[in-house]
């Protein structure tokens, strides 16, 4: 009795510890989400400044080097556009540039913004070409050491008027002194993506015009985070933050819809000219198919018409018994059996497709640099080839045959007659599943009209003799004595699937599918595959809808609540487990109160 | 990795399936021969109209709610898989141990 009430007591309180347990790692893991989501909030307010501690170097130079005037350290907490040092241009000449740079060390892919204010200076200043970004040290950075590590967005014009609403060091007679009235300055802005991590970058602001009296009030710079994030983040839900980015922002955008608008006059105008060729090709294409079709149709007719011909002729002779006369006949047809086409145009879609023009866009006729005048084209029937335009002596035509994959086989060579032009040179080609192609030799020098004259069939062959292997083949089928030929039976599937075991495993399969398209971006549903029509489901991006800070939240609390749940299910889970082990104890029974009760019944051969 | 697992599980309790089913399928295939073809196209409607459809919803779901159902689902399907398979295995083993024909 004593033992058992030890065991309770033990394990109660490791039930109370497990418990305790339970709900902090719980309250861990919802602080740790609202952690994330505070950092990340950080993130978007001030983005974890990369030089956080470390100075930024301020200097002027009117040629030469830069003289290092002050250095500041920057703190998280500094408010962007953070004020790092102030310095007074004025002694600067006209006609000289000037510059004031800071440099750090940059990190890959992020966004920066160099913010600078000034005061006073010529109205005809010129800002215009005065930002560049160089690496190495400020005091070594050449004014046209433009480098490849940074792309700038964006660079205002310094004509926005600000209004400074803190003191300010301001140049006296009396050296600088700390004012604490508002005025007015102006503001410059760029924003570039760094493109290299971990060199010293150095910035500079340039410009040629008089800025005399000019005052440099601040310099700052600002990390805006990496550049997916931060353009992703211009359509969130943070204004607050934004808001000092927006007129920069939108002054880029303008100047970026201004290219691209350009850029689409340009695209539109190119686009015209393609249409005016498209169409011409489209005509062009149309009337060849047109041509094509009649072709085809006229070579079918006379090829059935010679066919039914061939065979009354063939009927007519074995009926009658005159086989001589029927041989005649029969070699009078293979004489005649060359059926010819010339119309060359024709033959640009002829069923054999062995010509081809090269065409510029156009439209016109180019010079072939190539040594193809044709593609690989199937040789399904015997034919022959006549050429009935020149070839110079300089170009000699070959018809070359390939086997399926491609490899070389044969060639001919045409070579041109004494006077330079070859008329009607003939090739057969045997019957099979090859492959031709003709080519020049050498380049060559390309005639307007440069086709495959005439294009043959041989009617004998082609049509005669598949009717007879046809005939043959059925024949043969008809009085064949063989059971055991089920090649009539080829095309019916016999069903080899497993459908109880697909119809059991069903919802496995939705699940390996639910499982392959959990990590989809946004996507439709279409219901036509299970109702036949064209009705689909949109794109819902809830994300786009409720905000970031709203959707963030919302899937907060839902995974919170499901991790609970999930959690508070694994521990009765577990407390089953204890519990059934504790049931297990209460059916031991020691030795002394009668020994194990299914030892006994074990040894006896009984059960309970 | 978890998403790995589960596949694995899930290919093992279908191969179980299937071994066990082989020779009520073979009767079915055999009385009805067209019965496969048909079970074949049911599977598809359901798999592609069910399934899309169901990833769809599952799509709309905020991305860290979508991981931890996934997870919480993993680890659900995983311990009852393990569970019943096992059962069924151990049952079969009894099943043919009573049986004793040799």
């Amino acid at each position: 009795m004593k033992v058992e009430e030890e065991n309770e007591k033990y394990y109660a309180i490791f039930k109370t510890c497990f418990v305790i347990f339970a709900y902090s790692f719980i309250g861990i893991l919802i602080i740790f989400f609202f952690a994330v989501a505070k950092v990340d909030a950080l993130q978007l307010s001030y983005d974890n400044l990369p030089q956080d501690g470390k100075p930024y170097y301020i200097g002027t130079r009117s040629s030469g080097q830069i003289t290092e005037r002050t250095v500041s350290y920057v703190t998280r907490d500094t408010i962007p556009p953070f004020e790092i040092g102030t310095v007074n241009l004025s002694s600067s000449n006209a006609s000289q540039y000037w510059s004031i740079g800071l440099s750090y060390t940059t990190r890959v892919n992020r966004v920066y913004m160099i913010t600078m204010y000034y005061y006073g200076g010529n109205d005809s200043i010129q800002l215009n070409e005065l930002t560049g970004i160089c690496t190495g040290d400020l005091a070594t950075c050449s004014r046209n050491q433009q480098t490849i590590n940074y792309t700038r967005l964006y660079f205002s014009s310094g004509n926005t008027i600000i209004e400074i609403e803190h003191p300010y060091l301001r140049q006296t007679s009396n050296g600088l002194e700390e004012t604490t009235e508002n005025y007015k300055a102006k503001k410059i802005q760029t924003i570039f993506v760094s493109n290299n991590n971990g060199s010293v970058v150095s910035m500079y602001l340039n410009a040629t015009a008089n800025i005399s009296n000019l005052q440099i009030i601040s310099v700052g710079v600002e990390d805006l985070g990496l550049s997916e994030n931060f353009f992703s983040n211009l359509n969130q839900d943070n204004k607050n933050y934004m808001d000092t980015k927006t007129q920069a922002i939108m002054d880029w955008v303008t100047g970026k819809t201004n290219d691209l608008q350009t850029q689409i006059t340009n695209l539109t105008s190119l686009e015209n000219n393609h249409y005016t060729w498209l169409t011409g090709q489209i005509t062009n294409a149309r009337t060849e198919i047109d041509n094509a079709k009649n072709s085809i149709n006229n070579t079918i007719t006379q090829a059935t018409n010679s066919t039914n011909q061939a065979i009354n002729n063939q009927t007519q002779d074995i009926t009658d018994n005159q086989n001589e006369n029927s041989q005649n006949e029969i070699n009078n047809q293979n004489n005649n059996a060359w059926a010819c086409y010339t119309n060359t145009q024709d033959l640009i879609d002829m069923p054999l497709g062995i010509s081809k023009r090269y065409l510029n866009e156009q439209g016109q006729e180019i010079q072939s640099n190539g040594y193809d005048i044709t593609d690989y084209v199937k040789v399904q029937e015997s034919f022959k080839i006549v050429f009935n335009e020149d070839l110079s002596n300089d170009n000699q035509l070959s018809l070359c045959l390939y086997d399926e994959n491609y490899s070389k086989t044969r060639c001919e060579r045409y070579t041109p007659n004494v006077s330079g032009n070859l008329k009607q040179h003939q090739t057969i080609v045997q019957e099979g599943e090859v492959y031709a192609r003709f080519s020049f030799d050498r380049q060559a020098t390309v005639y307007n009209e440069y086709y495959v004259g005439t294009y043959c069939v041989n009617r004998e062959d082609s049509n005669f003799s598949k009717l007879n292997d046809t005939m043959k083949q059925t024949n043969d089928f008809l009085t064949s004595d063989s059971d055991a030929d089920i090649s009539i039976l080829e095309g019916i599937s016999i069903s080899t699937s497993n459908p109880v075991s697909e119809l059991i495993t069903i919802p496995v399969e939705l699940l390996t599918h639910y499982l392959d398209h959990i990590n989809d971006t946004c996507k439709t549903y279409n219901f036509g595959s299970l109702l036949g029509t064209d009705l689909k489901l949109p794109c819902l991006n809830l994300q786009h809808y409720l905000g970031n800070n709203l959707y963030r939240t919302i899937d907060l609390l839902m995974a919170s609540v499901i991790i609970y749940n999930a959690f508070m299910l694994f521990v009765s889970k577990f407390l089953e487990v204890l519990e059934l082990r504790n049931s297990m104890d209460d059916m031991y029974v020691p030795q002394h109160a009668g020994g194990p009760r299914y030892t006994k019944n074990l040894i006896e051969g009984t059960y309970d | 990795m978890a998403s790995t697992i589960l596949n694995v599980i899930l290919k093992f309790m279908v191969s179980i399936v299937n071994v066990l089913m082989t020779p009520i399928d073979a009767i079915i295939n055999r009385m009805f021969p067209n019965f496969g073809s048909l079970v074949a196209y049911w599977n598809e409607i359901v798999v592609l109209s069910f399934g899309d459809a169901f990833a769809y919803i599952v799509n709309l779901i905020p991305p860290i709610t979508k991981q931890a159902i996934s997870t919480y689902l993993i680890f659900l399907i995983g311990y009852y898989g393990i569970t019943y398979t096992m059962w069924t295995i151990t049952h079969t083993i009894d099943i043919i141990k009573r049986i004793k024909f040799w």
